[in-house]
C-alpha cells in the first residue's frame, strides 16, 4: 500500500457547540455541605416570618403591658375594665384623663360601614358582571384598570377625599354668604359678605363620610378581584346545568354562581373589613379629631352638640387608626400616658384585624366547594 | 301549575319569559352605568389632581416646575420643593429591596421547593404559610410601630441615638438655614460657633468671634492653651475629691433608711454640702442629686452582692450635677486651644452605628417587614408556575435540589419574581404611615448621604402639605402626588417590560 491511500482525509464530523465535559472531579461531601447550609439559610429565611410575628406580639404587648400597670413614679396604669369599659376617651385635653376606648371603636365602626355600603354593591355587581357577562375585551380592560385603582397610594386618596370629595358633598360650586350666628351674614373687611359653601347636607370640614367613600374606593378593587376569583372557580357544568333548565344569566348567576362561591365571597369581605379597619392616611387625613361622647348618649348625659351623635356621618369622628396618627404627628419624647396608650389601641387593632384575617382563611378553607 | 315534589319552589305563579329577559337586560345595563361610574371617579381623581398639581390658575404660574422637583421645603409655599423627600424615596426602596429580597425569595424557595413528607414538618409549613398570609393582612402603621420599637429604639439596648450621631453625615450642624460647628468645653458643655456654609472650614478656637451656648444664645467662653488646660483639670478634680468625700457620708447615712423621701434626703445633701462653701446655688441641683442617690439606693438594695464599684458610681453620678454648677459658678466655660470642632470629618457612605435612631436604615427595614409577606407569596406563585417537569429531569440527570433550584428553577421563575418585587416596592413608596410613625412630622432639608442618615419621604411630605390649611399647601401637595405618581407608572411600566420580555422569550 501506498502512502497515498492514507491522504484521504478522515470524513469530518460536525463540531459540537457545546461539549458536556464531566469537569474535575468534586468532593460529594463539599456538595452535601453546601446543600445543607442552603437548606439551613433558607430554614432561618423561613422563621424570620415567624420571628416578625413573636416581635409584634412582644412589642404591642410589653409596651400596652405597660400602659395597663403603670410606670412606678411617672403615671397610673389604666385598669383593662376601664379601657374597654367605660365610654369616656379623653386622654390629651383636661385634667382628669378617661381611656374608655368604645369612642374609637366606634369612629373605626362608622368608617368600615360607610366604605363597605360604597364598596359592597359595587364591588360584587363589578364581580358579578366581570365573571358572568362581560366579554374579553372588556374584561381586558377593566383588570387593568382595577390593578391600576389599586395601586393608588393611600395618601393619594387622602388627598382626594379632603379637597374633592367634601367640597363636593358641601356643594361648594354653589356658594352662598356665610351666616352667623345669629343668622346675619358675616362681612369681610371692606364690607362685602363672606361666601362659604351652600351646604345643604351640613357636612363639616373633617367628616366620616368623605373619609369612608375614600376607604370605600381603596377596597373596591380588593372585593372585585376575590369575588370575581371565587366566583370563576365555580365550575362552568353548574352553570350550564342552570341553563339547560331555562333560566336567564341573572337568575344563574344570582341562585346558582353566587350561593356556589359564596365561602370565597365571605372570605373577601372579612379582608376587606380587616382594610378598612387598618387605613390610616385617609382617615388621618380627612376624618379629623372629633371624639365621639358615647358616656352623654348611653349614660345619662344630656345631648348637646351634633357631633356626639354616634351614627351622624357628616361630623368628624376619630377612628383608631387615626389616633395613632395624632399621637405620632405631636411630640412623643415625653414617653407619658399618652405614649403608652397608642401601643394598647395598637394591639386592639393588631388582634381585631389578626382575628379577622384568620377568621376569612378558616372560611376559606373550611366552607370550600369541592367539586369533582 | 306544575307540581314536582323535588322543589317545593316551583310551585309559584308563572312568570313571563319577557320580564325575566328584561331584568337581565337591565342587569347589564347596572352593570355597565356602574362601571362607568367608577371609570368617571378615577378619571376625576387623575384630572383634579393634575388640575391643581400642574398649574396654579390663581397666580398664573406652574407649580410643577423643575424648581419644584429640585428644591428643598420651605415654609415659603412658592419656593418649596420635593428633592430631598424624592431622594429619601430612592434610598429607603433601596435599602427595603436590598433586604427584602434575599428574604423574600429564600422564604419562597423553602415553601416551594423544600416541601416535607413527615406530617409534622407538613403542619409546621402550613402553620408557616398562615403566618405569612396573616402578616399580608395586618395594617402597615403596626409594622411602623414594630419598627420604632425595634429598629429605632432596638428596645433600648444599645442607649440613646444622641446627637452627634444624628447628623453623622455633615461637617457642620444645620440649624434652620444657619450652620454650627459643636465644640465640646472641659466641662462636657456644649458651646457653638457659627460658620458661614455647610462646607465652611473649622474656625480654631482662638479664632472664633462669638460662642454660642446650646440654646443658641451668646455665651463667654475662655479659650485655654495647654499649661491652662491643666491647672484647670486639677482644681476641678480638687471639687470632685471634695463633693465626693461629702457625697459618700450621705449615701452611708441614706442606706440606714432606705425609704426616705426625696425631699428628706435632699435635706440631708443641703446640710452637709453647704459645710463645703460652695459659691452656687446648690439649691438647684440639690434635688437632681438628691433623686440620683436615692434611685441608685432602692437599685443596690435590690441586688443580692453590693460591691464599692456600683457605690462608686452612684455617689460619682449623683455629685456631678452639683460639681457642675460649681465649676460654672467658679469658673466661666473654658475650651483649650487645640481642641478640633466636632463632628470629625465626615463619616464614609458605610458609616454604621448603633441604635440605628430615625435613619435610613430603620426606614428601610421597616418598609421591608411591609412588603415581605407579599414578595414571599408572589415569588411563591411565579415558582409553581414553573412546569415540574424540568425539576423531574434535573433529579433524573442526578442534580441535588439545590443545583436543580439554581441552574433550573429559578433562572425560569426569575422574571415572575420580579414583576412581583417590583410591584411590591412600588406598594412600598406609596407607604406613609410606617414612615410617619419612624420619623415623624420633620423638616428635612437635606438627601441622606449614608443609610444612617435621617430622612424624609414623598408620601409624608404629601401628608405634611395635604394636613396645612392654606390653598398654596394644597396645590404643593397635588404637584407632590404627580410627583409621586410618575415614580409608580415608571415602576410599574419596568413591570410589564419584563413581563412582555418573559413571554417572548418564554
Amino acid at each position: 500500500m501506498t502512502t497515498a491511500a492514507l491522504d484521504v482525509p478522515p470524513p469530518t464530523l460536525p463540531t459540537p457547540r457545546a461539549v458536556a465535559r464531566p469537569g474535575r472531579p468534586r468532593s460529594a461531601t463539599l456538595r452535601h455541605l453546601r446543600e445543607r447550609g442552603i437548606v439551613t439559610a433558607l430554614l432561618l429565611c423561613g422563621g424570620f416570618s415567624l420571628l416578625t410575628t413573636v416581635a409584634i406580639v412582644y412589642t404591642l404587648g410589653s409596651e400596652a403591658l405597660v400602659f395597663f400597670r403603670g410606670a412606678p413614679g411617672k403615671f397610673e396604669g389604666v385598669p383593662v375594665t376601664e379601657f374597654l369599659g367605660t365610654l369616656k376617651w379623653s386622654p390629651l385635653l383636661g385634667a382628669e384623663k378617661h381611656f374608655g376606648v368604645w369612642p374609637l371603636i366606634c369612629g373605626t365602626l362608622m368608617i368600615t360601614l360607610v366604605a363597605l355600603s360604597v364598596a359592597a354593591p359595587l364591588g360584587l355587581v363589578t364581580a358579578i358582571w366581570l365573571s358572568e357577562y362581560a366579554p374579553r375585551k372588556v374584561r381586558a380592560i377593566l383588570k387593568p384598570l382595577l390593578e391600576v385603582l389599586a395601586g393608588i397610594p393611600t395618601v393619594v386618596l387622602g388627598f382626594f377625599a379632603l379637597t374633592i370629595i367634601t367640597p363636593a358633598l358641601q356643594f361648594a360650586f354653589i356658594q352662598r354668604p356665610a351666616l352667623g350666628q345669629d343668622g346675619s351674614p358675616i362681612l369681610s373687611g371692606d364690607g362685602t359678605p363672606v361666601m362659604a359653601a351652600w351646604n345643604p347636607l351640613g357636612i363639616d370640614g373633617y367628616n366620616v363620610l368623605s373619609a369612608g367613600i375614600a376607604v370605600g374606593i381603596l377596597v373596591l378593587p380588593i372585593i372585585v378581584s376575590l369575588a370575581e376569583d371565587a366566583l370563576r372557580a365555580v365550575p362552568r357544568s353548574l352553570r350550564e346545568a342552570s341553563f339547560g333548565l331555562g333560566a336567564t344569566r341573572l337568575e344563574t348567576s344570582l341562585r346558582v354562581v353566587f350561593p356556589a362561591g359564596l365561602s370565597g365571597i365571605v372570605a373577601a369581605f372579612l379582608l376587606a373589613i380587616a382594610r378598612c379597619i387598618g387605613e390610616t392616611m385617609i382617615v388621618g387625613l380627612a376624618a379629623g379629631n372629633g371624639v365621639v361622647a358615647l358616656q352623654d348618649i348611653l349614660g345619662n348625659g344630656p345631648l348637646r352638640d351634633r357631633a356626639l351623635i354616634p351614627f351622624d356621618v357628616t361630623a368628624s369622628m376619630q377612628p383608631m387608626t387615626g389616633y395613632l396618627v395624632q399621637i405620632f404627628l405631636g411630640d412623643v419624647s415625653n414617653l407619658g400616658i399618652e405614649y403608652y396608650s397608642s401601643y394598647a389601641v395598637a394591639a386592639l387593632l393588631f388582634v381585631m384585624t389578626f382575628a379577622l384575617t384568620v377568621l376569612g382563611h378558616l372560611v376559606r378553607v373550611r366552607f370550600q366547594q369541592q367539586y369533582d | 301549575m306544575t307540581t314536582d315534589a323535588f322543589n317545593p319552589r316551583s310551585i309559584g305563579r308563572p312568570k313571563s319569559v319577557a320580564m325575566r329577559r328584561r331584568k337581565d337586560r337591565a342587569f347589564v345595563a347596572f352593570c355597565i352605568a356602574s362601571t362607568a361610574l367608577a371609570v368617571c371617579v378615577l378619571a376625576a381623581l387623575l384630572i383634579s389632581i393634575a388640575a391643581q398639581g400642574i398649574y396654579d390658575f390663581h397666580d398664573h404660574r406652574f407649580v410643577l416646575n423643575w424648581n419644584f422637583i429640585t428644591g428643598v421645603p420651605s415654609r415659603d409655599a412658592a419656593s418649596a420643593g420635593i428633592w430631598p423627600a424624592l431622594v429619601g424615596t430612592l434610598w429607603l426602596v433601596g435599602v427595603c429591596a436590598a433586604t427584602a429580597i434575599p428574604i423574600g425569595v429564600g422564604t419562597a424557595i423553602l415553601l416551594e421547593e423544600f416541601k416535607p413528607r413527615a406530617r409534622a414538618m407538613q403542619r409546621m409549613q402550613q402553620f408557616v404559610q398562615l403566618n405569612i398570609t396573616n402578616l399580608a393582612g395586618v395594617p402597615s402603621l403596626v409594622y411602623g410601630l414594630l419598627g420604632l420599637t425595634a429598629f429605632a429604639f432596638m428596645f433600648g439596648a444599645f442607649g440613646e441615638n444622641d446627637a452627634t450621631r444624628r447628623w453623622p453625615g455633615t461637617r457642620t450642624i444645620e440649624f434652620g438655614n444657619r450652620y454650627f460647628v459643636q465644640y465640646v468645653a472641659a466641662d462636657g458643655a456644649a458651646y457653638y460657633a457659627q460658620v458661614p456654609s455647610r462646607d465652611a472650614a473649622f474656625p480654631k478656637p482662638g479664632d472664633v468671634g462669638q460662642w454660642l451656648d446650646g440654646e443658641l444664645r451668646p455665651a463667654k467662653v475662655e479659650v485655654l492653651d495647654a499649661e491652662q488646660s491643666a491647672a484647670r483639670a486639677a482644681e476641678i478634680e480638687k471639687l470632685t475629691t471634695e463633693v465626693t468625700a461629702i457625697g459618700r457620708d450621705v449615701f452611708a447615712a441614706m442606706s440606714a433608711d432606705v425609704a426616705m423621701p426625696v425631699d428628706g434626703v435632699a435635706k440631708i445633701v443641703a446640710a452637709d454640702w453647704t459645710k463645703l462653701g460652695l459659691k452656687s446655688d446648690v439649691t438647684k441641683v440639690r434635688d437632681v442629686a438628691a433623686t440620683l442617690l436615692r434611685e441608685s439606693l432602692i437599685d443596690l438594695a435590690g441586688k443580692r452582692r453590693v460591691t464599692d464599684r456600683p457605690v462608686r458610681k452612684a455617689i460619682e453620678a449623683a455629685v456631678a450635677p452639683i460639681v457642675a454648677a460649681e465649676a460654672a459658678v467658679r469658673f466661666a466655660p473654658a475650651i483649650s486651644a487645640d481642641a478640633t470642632g466636632m463632628p470629625a470629618p465626615r463619616p464614609r457612605f458605610w458609616y454604621f452605628g448603633l441604635p440605628l435612631g430615625r435613619s435610613v436604615l430603620a426606614g428601610g427595614l421597616t418598609l421591608m417587614l411591609v412588603t415581605l409577606p407579599v414578595i414571599i407569596i408572589s415569588s411563591q406563585e411565579a415558582l409553581r408556575a414553573v412546569p415540574n417537569s424540568l425539576r423531574q429531569a434535573a433529579f433524573g440527570l442526578g442534580a441535588t435540589r439545590w443545583q436543580t433550584i439554581r441552574t433550573v428553577t429559578l433562572p425560569r421563575a426569575i422574571p415572575g419574581i420580579m414583576t412581583g418585587v417590583i410591584l411590591a416596592m412600588s406598594r412600598a413608596i406609596g407607604e406613609a404611615a410606617p414612615i410617619l410613625i419612624l420619623a415623624g412630622i420633620v423638616f428635612i432639608r437635606f438627601t441622606p448621604e449614608n443609610v444612617m442618615n435621617e430622612f424624609t419621604a414623598m408620601p409624608l411630605q404629601i401628608f405634611n402639605w395635604a394636613s396645612r390649611p392654606q390653598r398654596e399647601f394644597y396645590d404643593l401637595a397635588a404637584a407632590g402626588i404627580i410627583v409621586l405618581l410618575g415614580v409608580l407608572l415608571s415602576f410599574n411600566l419596568i413591570a410589564i417590560l419584563i413581563r412582555q420580555r418573559a413571554q417572548k422569550q418564554g
